[in-house]
C-alpha cells in the first residue's frame, strides 16, 4: 500500500514537472514561431513608463490605429472577444482592416483581440485593445524612453511605431522604434 | 515556557513547595524533551523564511530586465531557478520527506521559482496580459506541490495568490470569471482537514485558521456587485458563522493566537453592525429598492446565492451550539445574523427605523460581552465590550442632530463604565483569591 502510495507521488510530482516546464515552453515556442514566420506590422504608437510588481518597468504604448466601423450590421459589446485583420495604409503602417466576430471569416493576419470599448454616441464605431501594450524594458531605461517620447510629441516630424509579427490570430511585439531607430539605441544617442 | 519553569524550580524548593527529587526530575524531564526536538521549529521556520527571502530576491533580479543579454540567456537563466526547484523538491521526496524544514523549503522555492519562470518568459516576449492573468497560472500550475510535497507553506501561499488574484480580477466589477477564486480555494480544502486532523496543535493549522476566515472576508465581494446591498446579510451570516465556529468546543479552548475564527467573526460582527448604526448606510439601498418596486426577479442574482448558502451555515452552525451547550449559557453572539436580516428587511421600507434598532442592537451586544466577560473571569473580554460602547458613542459623535450635551453625558458615561465594570471583576478576583 505505501509502495503504491508513493507511486502515485512520484508519478504526480513527474507529472508536475513537466506541466511546469511546459506552460513557459509552450508559450516560448509559439512565441519564437511567429517572431520567425510572422507578418510584420508596424503600429503608430506613443509610449509612457508604468510599473509591474512581478515582471518590472515596462513602456505602456498607445496606439493611433484603435478605431473601426463596422459596417455589416452587428453589434459589440465592451470586452467582447474580436478577430481584426490587419493591413497597411499609403504610409507603410498597421491599419485596421476588418472586425469579426467569427475566426473562420479572419485571414492570416488577423489577431484574435478584445473590444476595449465602443463609441458612446455612435455605436457602430468600436475601439480595439491591441494585446501587445506593454513593452518591457530595463528598469533604469523604461522613464528615459517615455522621456525621449515627450521631447518628439512635440516634433511631428519624429514618428514613433512599434514593430509587430503577427500570425494566425496571435502577436508579438518585436521592438518599438523611435525616429526609425530602435528605443533602445535612440536612448543612447540621447 | 520550559525555561520559564526550570528557573522558577530553585525558588520552589527553596520555599518547600518540591523536594529536591522533584525538582530534579522536572528538570531532566524538560532536558530530554528538548534534546528529542532540537529546535526543529525554529529551524523549520528560519529555512522557510530564508527561502521566501531568497525566491523573492530573484523574481526582483528577474524584473530588472537585463537587456544587455540575449533571448537565449535570458531564457536559460528563467529556467535555472526552475530546474533547481524541481531537483531540491525530487531530491527531497526521494530522502527527506521526513524533515519537514527540508520538505517546506524546497516547495516555497519551486513554488516563486515557477512564477519567476512565468514573470520572465512573459517579459521577453513582452505579453500583455494582467497581473491577474499570470498569477492565476502561477497558482493553479503551483497547487499540486500543496499535496505532492505535504507542503502546508505552499498551501498559505497558494491562499495568498488566489486572494490576490481575486482582488485584481473581480473586486467591484461584475467579471464572468469571478468564480475561479471560489473553486481554486476549495482545491486547497482537503489538505486544512488534514492539517486539522493530523496536527491540531500546529503552527500551521493556526495559521489555516486565521488565513481560510482572511481570505473568505477579503473575497467575498468578488462574487458580483449586481444588488451588492444583499452582500451585507452574506457578511453578516458569515461573521456569525466563524464566531460560531470559534466557539465550537473544537477550538474554544485554544489561545486567542490559534483562533482566527473568533477573533474575524467577532470584530467582523461589531465592524458591520457599527457601520450599519450610521443612517447613511441604508439610505444608500436605492439598487435594492429598485429591484423591489420594479418586482425583479432576485434570486438568482450571485449576491442572494451567497447571503442564503452563509444563512444556511450559520443556521446550522448555531442549531449546533444550541445542541451542544449543556448547561452553559446561551451565546447570543451567535443569533445576531438572524436579528440583522430582520432588520434588513425593516431597513428597505423604513432607513430610520432599521438604524435605530441596530444602535440598540450595538449596545445589547456590547452589554452581553461585559457581560461574558464578568461571567468568564477574564478582563480582555471585559474591556472589549466596553470598546464596543465606546466605538458606538464615537459613531454618535458624528451625528449632528444629537444634541452636545447627551452626546457629553454618553461620553462621561462610558467612560465611568471603564472605571466601575474594572474595579468591580478586579474586586471579585479578590474576594476570590481570599476565600
Amino acid at each position: 500500500m505505501k509502495n503504491k502510495n508513493k507511486i502515485i507521488i512520484w508519478l504526480a510530482f513527474a507529472l508536475l514537472v513537466l506541466l511546469q516546464l511546459w506552460v513557459p515552453a509552450s508559450v516560448i515556442r509559439k512565441k519564437e514561431d511567429i517572431l520567425s514566420t510572422g507578418t510584420a506590422f508596424k503600429f503608430r504608437t506613443a509610449p509612457r513608463d508604468p510599473n509591474d510588481y512581478l515582471r518590472g518597468k515596462y513602456v505602456f504604448l498607445n496606439f493611433n490605429e484603435t478605431a473601426y466601423t463596422i459596417t455589416n450590421g452587428k453589434n459589440f459589446e465592451n470586452g467582447q472577444l474580436i478577430y481584426v485583420t490587419v493591413g497597411t495604409d499609403s504610409a507603410g503602417f498597421a491599419k485596421i482592416i476588418a472586425v469579426s466576430d467569427n475566426e473562420k471569416d479572419a485571414p492570416e493576419n488577423h489577431i484574435k483581440t478584445l473590444v476595449n470599448y465602443t463609441d458612446y454616441a455612435d455605436p457602430k464605431k468600436i475601439f480595439v485593445q491591441w494585446p501587445f501594450e506593454r513593452f518591457y524594458m530595463e528598469e533604469s531605461k523604461a522613464p528615459l524612453a517615455e522621456e525621449a517620447y515627450n521631447e518628439t510629441r512635440v516634433d511631428s516630424s519624429i514618428i514613433s511605431y512599434a514593430l509587430v509579427k503577427v500570425k494566425y490570430g496571435d502577436a508579438v511585439l518585436e521592438n518599438v522604434y523611435i525616429d526609425n531607430k530602435p528605443i533602445d539605441e535612440y536612448i543612447k544617442k540621447k | 515556557m520550559s525555561k520559564h519553569i526550570l528557573k522558577e524550580l530553585p525558588e520552589l524548593v527553596k520555599a518547600g513547595v518540591i523536594t529536591d527529587d522533584i525538582s530534579d526530575k522536572i528538570e531532566n524531564f524538560y532536558r530530554q524533551k528538548q534534546r528529542a526536538q532540537p529546535d526543529g521549529r525554529i529551524n523549520t521556520l528560519f529555512a522557510i523564511i530564508g527561502t521566501i527571502l531568497v525566491s523573492l530576491g530573484i523574481i526582483l533580479i528577474v524584473a530588472h530586465n537585463w537587456d544587455q543579454f540575449s533571448r537565449p540567456v535570458k531564457l536559460f537563466f528563467s529556467f535555472m531557478p526552475l530546474v533547481i526547484g524541481q531537483a531540491l523538491c525530487g531530491y527531497t521526496l526521494y530522502t527527506k520527506m521526513d524533515n519537514t524544514g527540508f520538505r517546506e523549503s524546497s516547495a516555497t522555492f519551486l513554488f516563486f521559482a515557477f512564477g519567476a519562470c512565468l514573470s520572465l518568459v512573459s517579459q521577453l516576449y513582452h505579453i500583455s496580459g494582467t497581473i491577474q492573468e499570470l498569477i492565476f497560472t502561477w497558482m493553479l500550475v503551483s497547487f499540486p506541490l500543496i499535496y505532492i510535497m505535504r507542503s502546508s507553506m505552499v498551501s498559505l501561499l497558494y491562499i495568498c495568490g488566489i486572494t490576490v488574484y481575486a482582488m485584481y480580477d473581480s473586486y467591484g466589477y461584475n467579471t464572468k470569471e469571478w468564480h475561479h477564486y471560489w473553486w481554486m480555494l476549495l482545491l486547497a480544502l482537503p489538505h486544512y482537514r488534514l492539517l486539522f486532523k493530523n496536527r491540531p496543535q500546529g503552527n500551521f493549522t493556526y495559521f489555516h485558521h486565521w488565513f481560510i476566515p482572511l481570505t473568505l472576508t477579503i473575497c467575498l465581494p468578488t462574487i458580483g456587485s449586481h444588488v451588492s446591498e444583499l452582500i451585507f446579510i452574506a457578511y453578516m451570516s458569515m461573521f456569525s458563522a466563524f464566531y460560531l465556529l470559534g466557539t465550537s468546543a473544537t477550538f474554544y479552548n485554544k489561545r486567542i493566537f490559534s483562533n482566527g475564527y473568533i477573533v474575524i467573526g467577532s470584530l467582523g460582527t461589531v465592524i458591520l453592525l457599527l457601520l450599519a448604526s450610521f443612517r447613511f448606510f441604508w439610505d444608500e439601498f436605492k439598487d435594492l429598492r429598485q429591484y423591489v418596486s420594479g418586482k425583479h426577479n432576485f434570486s438568482s442574482v450571485p449576491e442572494t446565492i451567497a447571503a442564503a448558502v452563509w444563512f444556511f451555515i450559520a443556521s446550522i452552525l448555531l442549531i449546533n451550539h444550541l445542541r451542544r451547550r449543556e448547561s452553559k449559557p446561551v451565546n447570543f453572539m451567535g443569533f445576531i445574523y438572524v436579528v440583522f436580516a430582520a432588520i434588513f428587511i425593516i431597513g428597505i421600507a423604513n432607513p430610520s427605523t432599521a438604524a435605530i434598532i441596530v444602535n440598540i442592537l450595538v449596545l445589547g451586544v456590547a452589554v452581553f460581552i461585559i457581560a461574558r466577560g464578568n461571567y468568564l473571569d477574564h478582563l480582555g473580554i471585559l474591556n472589549y465590550g466596553l470598546l464596543v460602547i465606546t466605538a458606538l458613542v464615537i459613531c454618535r459623535f458624528f451625528d449632528t442632530n444629537i444634541s452636545f450635551v447627551i452626546r457629553g453625558v454618553m461620553f462621561i458615561g462610558v467612560g465611568a463604565g471603564f472605571f466601575i465594570a474594572n474595579s468591580r471583576l478586579i474586586k471579585k478576583r479578590k474576594s476570590y483569591n481570599e476565600k
